[in-house]
């Protein structure tokens, strides 16, 4: 990576968080439309993107952001209203911004969306104000707000010293000064955070304060592979430690043996540390709720009202990314069918404002994100009736509440549905659930009071990267298996076990029939015998409506592991999701019994399967 | 070895290969896709792969796929002492070879270098870059990501992802 091409890189880095920032100002800005600090923040921050794009070349953003912050202006001198409209625009440059950030990220370039450039450029103009005054002023702004987001440094000093040159090709920073903006990236990043006062009082001291004092808690940016190496290395550390603690007895001297006890204390401390740095906060997400909850209220013409809390709750940096599109849905879901209509609402002697409440907290080891609504909540009746209807509930048998409402996590639940009161609930509900549960490992639960409301919970694990495995053995390999794909292990008699040449065997478990397969046959292995042993042990699985068992000729033990990427070309193998070292430092694969289950068994004997199972 | 890597320092412009047997054939691979090469560690043989998949080892905490090049030339040898596993670090790929034994350093200017023959299935030889005569000794220069279609194996497993994840 050239030198141009890095500078690049960690500009767009840099973009994306002053995009969120800004998104975020935007929408407390419509709450509060006369707020002239965030007005303040918001210049400040399209001014920053403008001056850094154009530094590192990419002129479409810079030229963009430059009419934007013309837009902004005025608004700043109050000589335009901020209505809801106006909002409304500045959030879709934002996304504009976003995406061509993103389109750079790819190495290509977005078209310039010439349509939303002229609704800026309109918007500006809104009332007529001599134009070149304007642009003056500008670029006198321009410098000092350069000035002061540089104060902190070193920099500033070369940058105040500019301010007399009222001469736009000012703006166009010198290569050298580029340099400097991303030795000051810390600066820059927390420029949102700082308080607002020091921007103008302390511009003419030119290093009034030190990094250290102005900023309690920096923090660098890290590569997740380079964080990964890290990782990596300190888990082979600890294997290698554990040997050396095992055979302390070994040495000679007491005070090496201490040594060595002590190694063993520091080691693990280094190895939590170094699990820790891979937990980012929800706050992100959760701000980009915010805008979803906006934009959905507004295109359905509902008021709502939304909260949010524990947005500063740490979790692993791939949950965090992976948790995004299933809260969307979620929210989305609680806006348009959780809340009534504002009318439907007063009817009910209600607020007509809905509120939407987004929350995470710990709970036991794990975290919960909460969606709740005080909507109109789940109808049993209307849900059992459907349930019926659609052959997923049988007449004669009485069902729980709970087992009800989780109907509408059923795939197309309600896709026929035209019942008015649950209509479009669980659209995309089973999707949400099977992507958190497969891809976050996690689950949703479902609350709901007729009238009051509806709650979905996730349950999260902290993180992705280490599960709990059981580590089994067939033939001369060694498996892992996440340990919660586990219902139970259990050692079948052989009088439990039916051979059915159609079939397969057939495993007689307190009463129930579960289809029964051998490991050894679904990896591959045409020599594995094809008959459970009476010392081999049934593993079974009742992570979907389909339980079955797996048989293995042994289970080792119990060990937390550190998922670790397989190569590529075979990282995509059915059936492996992963590799981790055991340990005694051996390489094991990951498997996920689900899929090599599916893919092991033919179509037609697996429909069978199921119309057994269903039976 | 320590002679070859002097003539390298005399002409900088020089290529560097690292030269290896497989059985009684020579090969050469471009020195800087080596990142490191390990004894024959313990490996964990992986199910539903290609024959010449031996399987996976832990090099200090990354996982690695290693292959071997004799099952794929089908080249016959016996195990031995010397045999090693050469860890290639391309982009996006980092992977293992055994081979029977790694011999030393070449450094080759362009002149050394000749085009390989020219055999009437080019399929087949797609993988060798060229070939150069070391003495008695003829080594093929290799292009080992062809020769163990690695980037076939990635784009078919992934399209196989892809179209899972429609699903």
């Amino acid at each position: 990576m050239d030198v141009q091409d890095e500078l690049k890189s960690l500009f767009l880095e840099d973009v994306s968080d002053l995009l969120t920032d800004a998104e975020q100002a935007f929408l407390s800005l419509e709450g509060k439309k006369d707020d002239p600090e965030t007005i303040d923040k918001i210049f400040r921050l399209a001014h920053n993107i403008k001056g850094s794009a154009k530094a590192v070349g990419f002129a479409a953003i810079g030229e963009f952001a430059h009419k934007l912050e013309s837009l902004l202006l005025r608004i700043k001198k109050r000589e335009i209203e901020l209505t809801t409209e106006c909002v409304t625009l500045l959030l879709e440059c934002n996304d504009y911004l976003r995406s061509s950030v993103a389109a750079l990220k790819n190495n290509e370039e977005l078209a310039p969306d010439e349509a939303l450039i002229g609704r800026v450029i309109a918007a500006t103009d809104g009332k007529s104000v001599d134009v070149s005054v304007n642009h003056d002023n500008f670029v006198v702004v321009d410098l000092e707000s350069v000035a002061a987001e540089f104060l902190n440094t070193e920099a500033a000093a070369d940058i105040v010293a500019l301010p007399s040159i009222p001469d736009p090709v000012s703006e166009s920073k010198e290569p050298g000064e580029s340099t400097e903006s991303i030795q000051t990236r810390e600066s820059l990043e927390q420029s949102p955070e700082q308080p607002r006062e020091q921007k103008v009082e302390d511009r003419n001291n030119e290093q009034p304060k030190t990094r250290s004092t102005d900023a309690p808690d920096e923090s660098i940016r890290v590569s997740l592979s380079r964080l990964e190496k890290l990782v990596d290395n300190i888990g082979e550390l600890v294997i290698l430690q554990t040997v050396l603690n095992e055979n302390r007895h070994q040495l000679p001297s007491q005070f090496l043996q201490k040594t060595v006890t002590q190694l063993a204390k520091i080691s693990k401390e280094i190895q939590d540390i170094s699990m820790g740095l891979r937990l980012v906060p929800l706050k992100q997400t959760f701000n980009k709720m915010q805008r979803i909850v906006r934009d959905t209220a507004n295109s359905l013409g509902k008021q709502v009202i939304f909260e949010m809390s524990g947005e500063d709750t740490e979790l692993d940096k791939t949950v965090v990314d992976r948790l995004g599109d299933p809260l969307v849905h979620l929210v989305r879901n609680a806006v348009d069918h959780g809340l009534e209509s504002d009318d439907q609402r007063q009817k009910e002697g209600k607020a007509s404002q809905g509120r939407i409440k987004l929350r995470a907290y710990h709970h036991s080891g794990r975290i919960a994100i909460e969606v709740q609504d005080d909507g109109r909540g789940l109808n049993v009746d209307v849900l059992r009736n459907k349930g019926i209807e659609r052959g997923l509930l049988s007449r004669s048998q009485s069902y729980s509440d709970q087992e009800i409402y989780n109907l509408i996590f059923h795939p197309g639940f309600s896709t026929k549905a035209t019942v008015t009161d649950i209509s479009g609930r669980g659209v995309g509900l089973d999707v949400v659930k099977t992507n958190i549960e497969k891809m976050l490992q996690g689950e949703v639960h479902l609350e709901t009071k007729l009238g009051q409301g509806t709650c979905f919970r996730i349950m999260l694990p902290l993180t992705l990267a280490i599960i709990d495995g059981m580590v089994v053995r067939v033939g001369a390999e060694r498996y892992i298996v996440p340990l919660n794909h586990v219902h139970e292990a259990v050692r079948p008699r052989q009088s439990d076990v039916r051979f059915h040449s159609g079939l397969g065997n057939i495993f007689s478990l307190r009463g129930e029939a579960l289809p029964m397969y051998m490991l050894g046959k679904l990896l591959g292995d045409k020599a594995a015998p094809s008959r459970a042993l009476s010392e081999d042990t049934a593993l079974v699985v009742r992570t979907n409506n389909h339980p079955y068992a797996v048989v293995v000729d042994e289970v080792i033990g119990r060990q937390q592991v550190v998922i670790k990427k397989l190569g590529r070309e075979i990282g995509a193998i059915k059936g492996m999701t992963g590799g981790a070292i055991l340990g005694d430092g051996c390489a094991a694969i990951i498997l996920d019994l689900n899929e090599l289950v599916h893919q092991g068994v033919p179509q037609r004997k697996n429909s069978e399967n199921r119309a057994k199972g269903a039976a | 070895m320590q002679n070859s890597k002097d003539s390298a320092a005399v002409h900088p412009e020089n290529q560097r290969y690292l030269a290896f047997s497989l059985g009684a054939e020579h090969f050469a691979v471009p020195l800087l896709s080596v990142k490191e090469v390990v004894a024959l560690p313990e490996m964990t043989r992986v199910p539903n792969t290609a024959a010449y998949f031996c399987g996976i080892m832990n090099l200090r905490g990354q996982i690695i796929s290693v292959y071997d090049l004799r099952t794929r030339f089908g080249i016959k040898s016996e195990p031995s002492s010397e045999n090693a596993v050469i860890i290639h670090n391309f982009p996006n790929l980092c992977f293992g070879v055994v081979v029977s034994s790694v011999d030393h350093v070449l450094s080759l200017a362009a002149g050394d270098i000749h085009e390989k023959p020219d055999f009437h299935d080019s399929q087949a030889s797609a993988y060798i870059t060229g070939v150069s005569h070391q003495g008695e000794k003829l080594v093929l220069l290799l292009d080992v990501v062809r020769a163990l279609k690695l980037e076939e194996l990635a784009a078919s497993k992934e399209r196989d992802v892809k179209s899972r994840n429609v699903a």
